[in-house]
């Protein structure tokens, strides 16, 4: 209570608007202050909700998987590989081995992609700059092996149901063994400029802790559940495409704090490196899409739910299916949906300048948010 | 540096030694279009690659564009990327906050015309030049950065072509061109 | 591998039993299903049948994927749908409950499992289900003063063109 000689304060709000360098895209959040602590916080999502679901009821299977792309964009292949498999699974259409390898290959790639991007835009939302150009210069070195085959930067149109689009190009080999040579010793470079450095770690070790079973409660999957201590990830877990014959152990790490939440990814990036090398070093030889599969399915009555381990968290699509050439019911679970819904209680009570590394080691992508 | 060093002696050699002239036009037009200031402003999938054309392999710091992160210091918004009826008031306020002369790049298709995707979406707006009148469309989905760095060496060269009054428009309040495109969710709050 | 029921846990009958005598007879039909398995149960007992699978201890339901609803306008109703999934026994099920399709309601789990809260935000924003006793039923992804509830199947509003079966000039 004030008192006579006491200074007057008051809660004030803060709005961290739409458009914010380090909200990672448009988020809203309404804060209430009390000096420098936050009070309260809302959350307000739905700047980029274009309306997936619904208009997935109004396009053929196959119109679709280009806009699939676009739902998660820094991690399109994933998306369109659970659109590929739940159709899949519902008309019973098997896959065969060398479009399992080349799916998975491209799947670890496009993983190490959004990691770097994640390791750059993280450090640069603290401040550090050089990192953000080096995440970005390995990131292109994927794009150029991602570009060879499948004739895109970003969101690639590549996988077709029963198989993927194209084979690779003879010139994919050398470029694949030159960034297989070169990309370890770039991981240790960036686990040297930040791991540590005296103000990242300031910023980030014990700020933003989770434990397990209320991130559990909460939804989360992915990286910020392993680095909470959860030891599950679907590619090990329930493996699907080549991991099972390939294996994953998958990187688990207990203080759940923002550091490890980043350790994990780095982590990761490691771990799907040598999971690329296996691929190519196993691939097999034959077709790369299934013969006969119809461009223009009619998918039997049923429903499926179709999940994959996305460098968010837990990717699922349920499809519900009438039998018509149309989804009846697309139904998109988005890992970043529920790994954001627990920022309201990660801000009770931190610093303001917490909120950036809280929210930055989440990796959301809010058009995985808003679908 | 030995050329730098020695190019005042270059200089007297030429005729009219070391004075310049230039119409004012042209120097400040030279010196706008060269040090545009863009301000981060991405929405969706295209700010990824507005963010590749700034990082290391396609280097935007080397036309002298630099991202700021808030409107009042720059020149430029890019509007990279979706727009949702949510978020269209809030993009004609941050376009408002710009300091004028000011300059819009619609990147990639779903800002110039909502995006072939989004033909039956109930909640986009089909294309940002229904609220904000725009300079360069760039299309492409999204386009490569060489793509964008094309469009902004084009705005380079519309900023070279602009007359003083066009760019700095009357600092008298009544007459300062004022474009108030009306629709029914610029105005929702 | 396919994703198929991983029914580490226990068989969906003995599920089902075990909710008879925790809840109530509120489970109207047990499907074992194509590819993930269902319970069906009354629309009233969703939160009570919630509140058993997390406390329970021989399940181990700790998970709560999604919460979405699919329309049946022929039929008149919603089927709310529940995904849970465990963690300890990689076991996942889908409870269904049937709403009416105008002012259907349920009970919010949203104090049960912290997930619900933007899910059944969600849910009532896309779909007009309202979830009592929630701490904030606002909408959440749409547009401020929206109309009307977008995905079902009877949705029309002047922003919202659908999309042609065949495209112009063909």
């Amino acid at each position: 209570m004030p008192t006579d000689t006491a200074i007057h304060t008051q809660e004030f709000q803060v709005n961290m608007g739409p458009q914010h360098p380090s909200t990672h895209g448009v988020f809203r959040m309404v804060l209430t202050m009390d000096g420098e602590r936050v009070v309260d916080s809302e959350p307000h999502v739905g700047f980029l909700h274009r309306s997936m679901e619904k208009m997935a009821e109004n396009r053929l299977y196959i119109q679709f998987l280009p806009m699939a792309d676009r739902i998660d964009y820094l991690s399109s292949l994933f998306c369109a590989a659970a659109h590929c498999e739940a159709v899949e699974q519902l008309m019973e259409i098997e896959v065969p081995p060398r479009a399992k390898y080349l799916r998975t290959m491209f799947m670890e790639l496009n993983r190490i992609a959004s990691h770097c991007i994640f390791f750059g835009v993280f450090a640069l939302d603290l401040g550090a700059v050089t990192p953000f150009l080096y995440g970005f210069r390995e990131r292109e070195l994927t794009m150029d092996l991602l570009e060879m085959t499948t004739g895109q930067r970003m969101t690639f149109n590549y996988l077709r149901f029963g198989g993927v689009a194209a084979d690779l190009p003879d010139s994919f080999f050398p470029a694949a063994e030159k960034f297989l040579k070169v990309f370890p010793g770039r991981i240790t470079d960036y686990e040297r400029i930040l791991n540590e450095n005296e103000i990242f770690l300031a910023r980030t070790k014990g700020v933003g802790v989770v434990d397990g079973a209320r991130a559990v409660n909460y939804g989360w999957s992915g990286p910020n559940l392993r680095a909470s201590g959860v030891d599950f990830d679907l590619r090990r877990n329930m493996p699907y495409e080549a991991y099972g014959e390939l294996g994953y152990e998958p990187v688990v790490l207990t203080r759940g704090d923002c550091y490890d939440r980043y350790l994990a990814r780095i982590l990761e990036m490691r771990a799907s490196h040598a999971l690329i090398k296996k691929c190519l070093e196993g691939l097999p030889d034959g077709p790369t899409v299934k013969e006969k599969v119809p461009k223009f399915p009619k998918v039997p009555a049923g429903e499926v739910y179709a999940r994959v381990e996305s460098p968010r968290g837990d990717y699922g699509l349920y499809l519900v299916s009438d039998g018509a050439d149309k989804p009846y019911r697309y139904k998109l679970r988005t890992p970043s949906f529920n790994n954001l819904s627990m920022i309201r209680e990660m801000l009770r009570g931190v610093y303001l300048a917490d909120i950036v590394p809280i929210f930055g080691s989440l990796d959301v992508i809010l058009p995985d948010v808003d679908r | 540096m030995g050329v730098i060093a020695r190019l005042p002696v270059y200089w007297e050699k030429l005729p009219g030694g070391g004075i310049v002239t230039t119409n004012l036009e042209k120097l400040l037009n030279w010196s706008r279009a060269s040090s545009i200031w863009y301000m981060i402003f991405g929405l969706a999938c295209c700010a990824i690659e507005m963010m590749a054309a700034g990082a290391s392999r396609y280097d935007f710091d080397r036309f002298g564009m630099m991202f700021r992160a808030t409107p009042r210091q720059s020149d430029l918004m890019f509007i990279s990327g979706t727009i949702t009826l949510k978020m269209a008031p809030r993009i004609r306020r941050l376009w408002e906050q710009l300091a004028e002369p000011r300059y819009v790049v619609a990147m990639g298709s779903c800002a110039i015309s909502g995006g072939g995707f989004y033909y039956d979406a109930y909640s986009v707006l089909k294309g940002i030049d229904k609220i904000i009148p725009v300079d360069v469309y760039v299309p492409g989905c999204p386009p490569r950065p060489e793509a964008l760095m094309h469009g902004c060496l084009k705005l380079q060269e519309k900023i070279k072509r602009e007359s003083l009054v066009q760019a700095f428009g009357s600092f008298d309040e009544e007459h300062a061109p004022r474009e108030r495109l009306e629709g029914r969710w610029i105005l929702a709050k | 591998m396919r994703f198929g029921p991983h029914m580490a846990g226990l068989p969906l009958e003995q599920i089902a039993d075990k909710i008879k005598d925790a809840v109530g007879d509120v489970v109207v039909d047990v499907n074992e299903g194509d590819r993930v398995p269902f319970l069906r149960v009354e629309a009233g007992a969703v939160a009570r049948v919630a509140r058993f699978f997390r406390d329970d201890g021989e399940l181990a339901f700790d998970f709560l994927m999604y919460i979405t609803a699919v329309d049946f306008p022929d039929e008149d109703k919603l089927t709310l749908v529940y995904h849970y999934f465990s963690y300890r026994d990689e076991q996942s099920l889908m409870v269904k409950a049937d709403v009416p399709r105008r002012g259907g309601a349920a009970r919010s789990i949203a104090h049960i499992y912290a997930a619900a809260d933007w899910l059944e935000r969600e849910v009532y924003d896309l779909f007009g289900v309202t979830f009592e006793g929630h701490p904030n039923l606002t909408r959440i992804l749409t547009p401020e003063g929206f109309e009307g509830h977008p995905l079902l199947k009877d949705f029309a509003s002047e922003d919202y063109v659908p999309f042609p079966d065949k495209m112009p000039g063909k």
